[in-house]
């Protein structure tokens, strides 16, 4: 009975915990000393915690997951120094002012920094992509298509006729088409910059078609004619599997899906918060 | 002990409804707060498939890329604030400068979405809270009062040069306003007839404006907008007059958005210049290496050490200092 009181005060005073902050060790070693000041490690820590280090932690928490998933094999070293071999031929004498601008101290740190990384989450947006391949066929319908843009109605019209008479796609758009638009085969999916009616058209579509009447974008008053030439995601998976593998879509896609089954969790309150207003998907905890 | 408990039962049944009210509140008030985390003794920042990260690797990561910036900026304020003692006058100046930016902000932004603005303007010049503008403001006096000291010494070192870049001058002007100065109406006309006609008359211009200029702060003090350069934010029309006046001339009319102008280069002396705040603002602008030299020259008579040499080597890079 006489404990009680002592362990009910302490528990009373636990009340009073507030969130958690993460502090560096030896925050009050001084790195500079003067006649009535000084400077500390903790104060450095605090101001660059303040300047949104989210950036910086989700890039030391991507290189944990990169290198649990992908690791360091011969294929990621093999692609790496193909691609430090190109930087080296591309930039010749300019190499080391890359270096100086980009705060690489070396070629390795290059390697190891940048080129590395790169290649592992280009690997496993792939392997993310291609064992959920059938799921994002259907969300995000990709297509090989043809695109005409015109700036009537009558022109698109007039393009369709042809067309369909037989003329080459290509040469119709060199007549009819913008500049942009060449009529070349382009791979086209919900995340393309076009018109929300080609895109809708481009959905819809099972077989190749070509569009049956100009399609109007509202908004900019231009005309599309539109021509899906493959329909079927699986007949050019690879082709798709390359193309999402370096989006930013499919990225964070990629990295959400790990940071999470990694139970990513964060113990500091201020980086919690602004890792939350700044990379949300990433993150399952609820404090 | 087991029959005064039986015997007390009232007594014991309260206890424990105590001790369960206590409980619960401890859980209540701690269950929406962030847990903390530490391994091996150091803070953990975040963990990711069972791997730990620590403030202290957080840091060494930071301080690769922002390091050198953050030192120099604490090492500014230690010097500055060991340099310069803090008077009551000061505190006040920096105070009134501190109040003018809260209301700038929430003029601005509104009264209601102006804080978070703010804060990120306070983050930015590596303070945390806004209720530390105060201190902020103290250290740009200090820092203004340093410099100041230190150019009147070495002006000979940057004058000449800043004067070839810039064209410094101090400048004054009558401002007719009018709602739409393309189109002046016959009574706007007739006010810049007046004006004029007392300039040719003989009144000088700084009485001229005092009583005609509808600019009504500049025309509290004769006119004078005080300083100004090439890089000064002023309507394009209004600052090319101005730089192209020699000292004392006039301009004739010029028109901006505001109005009618006259322009008039009170000076272009040093020594008036060095009444003018302003001018040696612009002159620690235009060359950064006066801040750092300031600084650092400071820093020596206060017998600054480094704990190592790494970090001197790369504050002294920053700051542009060879020894």
């Amino acid at each position: 009975m006489k404990k009680l009181f002592p362990i009910l005060l302490v528990l009373v005073l636990l009340v009073g915990c507030s969130d958690a902050t993460a502090k560096v060790s030896g925050s009050s070693t001084s790195l500079i000393t003067m006649d009535g000041a000084k400077v500390t490690k903790g104060q450095i820590y605090s101001i660059m915690a303040n300047q949104d280090p989210t950036a910086t932690v989700l890039q030391m928490a991507t290189k944990i997951v990169l290198n649990k998933e992908i690791g360091l094999t011969d294929e990621v070293k093999k692609l790496a120094d193909a691609q430090l071999a190109t930087i080296k031929t591309s930039l010749g004498d300019s190499l080391q002012t890359y270096l100086d601008y980009y705060g690489y101290a070396d070629v390795q740190a290059l390697y190891d920094e940048n080129i590395v990384p790169g290649i592992q989450q280009e690997l496993l947006v792939k392997k993310h992509v291609t064992e959920n391949f059938d799921t994002f066929a259907v969300t995000y319908f990709p297509r090989k298509a043809r695109i005409i843009e015109t700036t009537t109605e009558a022109l698109a019209t007039a393009a369709i006729a042809e067309i369909k008479a037989g003329a080459d796609f290509g040469a119709v758009a060199k007549k009819y088409s913008s500049t942009t638009y060449t009529g070349a085969e382009q791979i086209v999916y919900s995340a393309t910059s076009l018109a929300a009616d080609v895109l809708t058209f481009v959905k819809s579509t099972t077989v190749p078609t070509l569009s049956p009447t100009a399609i109007a974008d509202t908004t900019t008053g231009k005309f599309y004619v539109v021509q899906v030439t493959v329909a079927d995601p699986a007949k050019f998976k690879d082709e798709i599997i390359s193309t999402f593998a370096t989006e930013d879509t499919f990225v964070s896609l990629t990295l959400a899906t790990y940071f999470k089954s990694g139970k990513f969790k964060i113990y500091d309150k201020s980086i919690y918060d602004l890792f939350s207003t700044n990379y949300s998907s990433y993150m399952i905890q609820v404090k | 002990m087991v029959e005064t408990l039986k015997k007390q039962w009232f007594v014991v049944l309260i206890a424990l409804l105590l001790v369960l009210t206590v409980f619960y509140f401890v859980y209540d008030q701690n269950k929406d707060k962030l847990p903390g985390k530490t391994a091996g003794g150091k803070d953990v920042v975040f963990t990711v498939d069972s791997t730990n990260v620590t403030a202290d690797e957080l840091y060494t990561k930071l301080y690769d890329s922002m390091g050198v910036s953050a030192v120099y900026t604490y090492f500014e304020r230690a010097v500055v604030d060991a340099s310069v003692k803090t008077t009551a006058d000061l505190k006040s100046e920096a105070k009134l400068k501190a109040d003018a930016i809260v209301k700038n902000f929430s003029d601005y932004y509104g009264a209601d979405k102006y804080e978070s603005y703010l804060l990120s303007a306070v983050k930015g010049v590596g303070y945390t809270t806004i209720a530390e503008l105060d201190t902020y403001f103290l250290h740009v006096l200090k820092l203004q009062q340093l410099t100041k000291a230190y150019l009147n010494e070495n002006m000979d070192k940057y004058f000449t040069t800043f004067q070839a870049a810039k064209s410094p001058r101090i400048v004054s002007h009558i401002l007719i306003a009018m709602d739409d100065p393309a189109n002046p109406t016959a009574e706007e006309q007739a006010r810049l007839a007046t004006v004029k006609t007392a300039l040719a008359g003989g009144m000088d211009f700084a009485t001229a404006a005092k009583t005609y200029s509808e600019d009504s702060v500049s025309a509290a003090v004769n006119g004078s907008i005080g300083y100004v350069d090439k890089d000064s934010s002023l309507d394009a029309t209004f600052l090319a007059t101005s730089l192209a006046l020699k000292s004392g001339e006039t301009s004739g009319w010029i028109v901006s958005t505001y109005g009618y102008h006259l322009i008039q280069v009170t000076s272009t002396a040093l020594e008036d210049l060095k009444a003018e705040q302003g001018f040696y603002d612009a002159l620690a602008t235009n060359d950064t290496t006066i801040t750092s030299t300031v600084v650092w020259n400071q820093a020596k008579t206060l017998n600054v050490k480094f704990s190592d040499d790494a970090t001197k080597t790369a504050l002294l890079k920053y700051m542009g200092i060879t020894e």
